[in-house]
């Protein structure tokens, strides 16, 4: 009797380490992948470069200086009466700096540095977003200073500054970092895209 | 009667304009300032590209004049930095890296046809609402 018991009790334990060995329960799946915000940097406060004292996520660091290099890369091709750049989409900003007011070059870089990080995983409220939404905002009607409306190749050449902006910040153009602010972008055309 | 009518009235008034300063002072203070809010962007074009070298050191020469920013693009024969136009306006960090070397190089300056482009008329600094928000975020930030 007493080894029918033994017998049995090894037999339970058995089964249930076979059932616990070979059920599916586990965890197997990829581990998610960080946000773009993360991979920039996220969270990690440094020193901010252009405000001595203070200090800055380093993903919206990141964003800023790839914003910075966008704007920087589109003024160093404006030719007077030149077609092919972006020049008269940036026109009313480009003629208030010109004119010494700032104003809306700042907020421009801000929003922009706001948009990306917040819609890419830097969800602080040091990133929230307070301009108009992508449609307003790229729509001369609703927006004075988006000097005309899009086409599908000046989107794709905005893209290309992006792009060229991001490779200068350090992400390489053949990683998944790149690829996925590509996507980014991408998903934005349809409502910037507006003729 | 009526004196108790007028007084309604005007302590309505009175009432709905203090509450509506009240949303507007909290709408000032609570938005959020805007980051490098004096930020210039100007250019300076070379006669000749710059290569590496010459890129690197004009870079280095640019960071090294008060108020000019970390971000400094070169492409070709151009050079683009930002500035806090408080600090240094774009004549005077044109002025100061000429100084530094010896450039063969203008000032860029927007083409009239860019200039005359319509804008929306700009918050005057000297007028009463920009001088109140400053106020009022100043005080909360």
């Amino acid at each position: 009797m007493k080894m029918l018991k033994r017998t049995a009790f090894v037999a339970v334990m058995l089964l249930a380490a076979a059932f616990t060995s070979c059920n599916n329960d586990d965890d197997n799946s990829a581990p998610a992948k960080p946000s773009i915000y993360a991979r920039l940097g996220g969270t990690t406060m440094v020193n901010d470069p252009d405000n001595p004292g203070q200090m800055i996520e380093q993903g919206r660091l990141s964003y800023r200086k790839v914003v910075n290099t966008t704007v920087g890369l589109i003024v160093a091709d404006i030719q007077a009466g030149a077609s092919g750049n972006l020049s008269a989409h940036f026109a009313p900003v480009l003629a208030e700096v010109g004119a010494g007011n700032t104003t809306n070059l700042a907020i421009l870089v801000d929003n922009l540095t706001d948009f990306f990080s917040f819609n890419t995983g830097g969800t602080n409220a040091v990133n929230t977003y307070t301009g108009l939404n992508m449609v307003d905002a790229h729509n001369p009607a609703t927006n004075p200073r988006m000097g005309v409306k899009s086409t599908n190749a000046d989107y794709t050449k905005f893209v290309g500054y992006v792009g060229a902006a991001a490779q200068q910040n350090g992400v390489a153009a053949n990683t998944e970092l790149y690829t996925d602010i590509v996507a980014v972008l991408e998903s934005l055309r349809a409502p910037i895209v507006q003729q | 009667m009526k004196r108790k009518k007028v007084k309604v009235i005007l302590g309505s008034l009175f009432g709905t304009f203090l509450l509506l300063f009240i949303i507007l002072v909290a709408h000032i203070a609570t938005a959020k300032p805007v980051e490098n809010a004096h930020i210039q962007v100007s250019r300076i074009d070379f006669e000749q590209p710059l290569d590496s070298a010459l890129s690197t050191t004009v870079t280095q020469q640019l960071r090294a004049i008060p108020g000019v920013k970390s971000d400094v693009i070169v492409k070709n024969n151009v050079v683009v930095y930002f500035h806090d136009n408080t600090v240094a306006n774009s004549q005077q960090v044109f002025d100061q890296l000429m100084q530094k070397g010896t450039y063969n190089a203008q000032r860029f300056v927007v083409p009239a046809e860019l200039a005359n482009a319509q804008a929306c008329p700009v918050i005057k600094k000297d007028s009463w609402s920009y001088r109140f928000s400053s106020f009022v975020q100043g005080i909360f930030n």
